[in-house]
């Protein structure tokens, strides 16, 4: 093997597996300027494991601990049963806050559908110029729609709310669709 | 009496800060060291460390222990370390200020040997300046602490593939600069 390509696993002698090693030791058998810096390099890591090992700082004195005691009271002491309870409830309470606004958003984005699809509906039969609404008696509007149209009789129709273009709910005059009905439903 | 670790840490997880105190004594040497050879500034490893516990303070009832409190507490250090780093304000007072070498450290510190510890430490801190944070790093936790491979991907959140490339550059422009060092500081040969 060539100097180059044993660079790498020279200088990383120490992470490597039992068989990468037999590589390392059978080149530097034959290679004195490699067998240089192998020693070189083991004679380095060596005096920098033991400079780090003995050269660690001595706390004992106890000033940061008591540094970072005084901060941590003076930021926030955890009330004993308050605390518990919280630690208890916050995974709970993520994963709830979490899955209650998916079903929120899923809800709403139905509930839009719903209300376009039944709008379109009602925008295109009030267009087509027709007196009465023929639109009680297909198929096409859904429930949402239905809750919101009172039947008086059998031909006239009341609305109890606007769709989604306003939502008051006496929106007789609020929204042109609105207003369309209630002129062709007096 | 002396508790194990695993029911200091549950302790404090409950909110027992005598506990918390124990873990803090335990391990803030280490914390410090740690955190002063990645910056190699008194005043900034103190609020780092500071920080670093009140974080953990914070973050300690989702310890999980599924790695050591060790290793979680590197990783918070590091962290930490790692944005002082990239902060501009870092580097300012890193150029402004010389370093300084008033250590306090275990061995004692009239012996010839422990100053001629000092002065070389302290070189090879200034030497490691001139890595890349992540090389830094990954080569202050594998060669002054002696920290494993796979924990430090963990403590830096990165593959051990990374680790590796990391490490050996890291060692490569070590080896260059302390070559130098030794040629300058004959006292120093190994």
């Amino acid at each position: 093997m060539k100097c180059k390509s044993i660079e790498f696993k020279i200088i990383m002698y120490s992470e490597l597996t039992v068989f990468e090693k037999e590589i390392v030791n059978s080149h530097i058998e034959h290679c004195q300027s490699c067998a240089a810096r192998f020693a070189d390099l083991i004679d380095q890591r060596v005096a920098l494991l033991k400079l780090g090992k003995d050269n660690r700082f001595d706390l004992s004195d106890g000033l940061l601990a008591n540094r970072i005691m005084a901060s941590l009271s003076a930021k926030q002491k955890p009330k004993d049963f308050i605390s518990s309870i919280q630690m208890f409830l916050f995974p709970a309470l993520r994963y709830g806050l979490a899955a209650a606004t998916f079903f929120f958003i899923l809800i709403f984005a139905i509930q839009t559908m719903n209300d376009s699809e039944v709008r379109a509906g009602i925008v295109s039969d009030i267009t087509s110029g027709e007196q009465s609404l023929p639109i009680l008696n297909t198929a096409e509007f859904t429930q949402s729609y239905q809750d919101r149209v009172e039947m008086v009789d059998s031909k006239k129709l009341i609305v109890l709310k606007c769709f989604k273009l306003c939502s008051r709910a006496d929106s007789r005059v609020a929204c042109e669709v609105c207003k369309q009905i209630a002129t062709n439903n007096p | 009496m002396n508790l194990p670790e695993s029911e200091i840490i549950e302790k404090a997880k409950r909110g027992d800060t005598t506990a918390f105190r124990k873990l803090v004594e335990g391990y803030q040497g280490f914390a410090y060291t740690l955190a002063y050879r990645m910056l190699h500034h008194h005043d900034e490893v103190q609020d780092i460390v500071q920080d670093a516990f009140i974080k953990c303070w914070k973050a300690l009832p989702r310890f999980d222990g599924r790695i050591k409190f060790s290793t979680w507490l590197y990783k918070i250090v590091m962290n930490l370390c790692l944005d002082v780093i990239k902060s501009a304000r870092y580097r300012h007072s890193k150029m402004a200020s010389d370093v300084s070498v008033d250590f306090n450290l275990c061995d004692a510190k009239t012996s010839d040997d422990a100053l001629h510890q000092q002065e070389f430490i302290d070189s090879v801190l200034k030497m490691a300046e001139q890595l890349t944070p992540k090389q830094r790093a990954v080569f202050i936790l594998r060669d002054l602490e002696d920290v494993d491979m796979a924990e430090i991907g963990v403590i830096l959140s990165i593959s051990s593939g990374t680790v590796k490339s990391n490490l050996y550059y890291a060692r490569k422009k070590m080896n260059e600069l302390l070559k130098g060092f030794y040629q300058h500081n004959p006292l120093h040969e190994l």
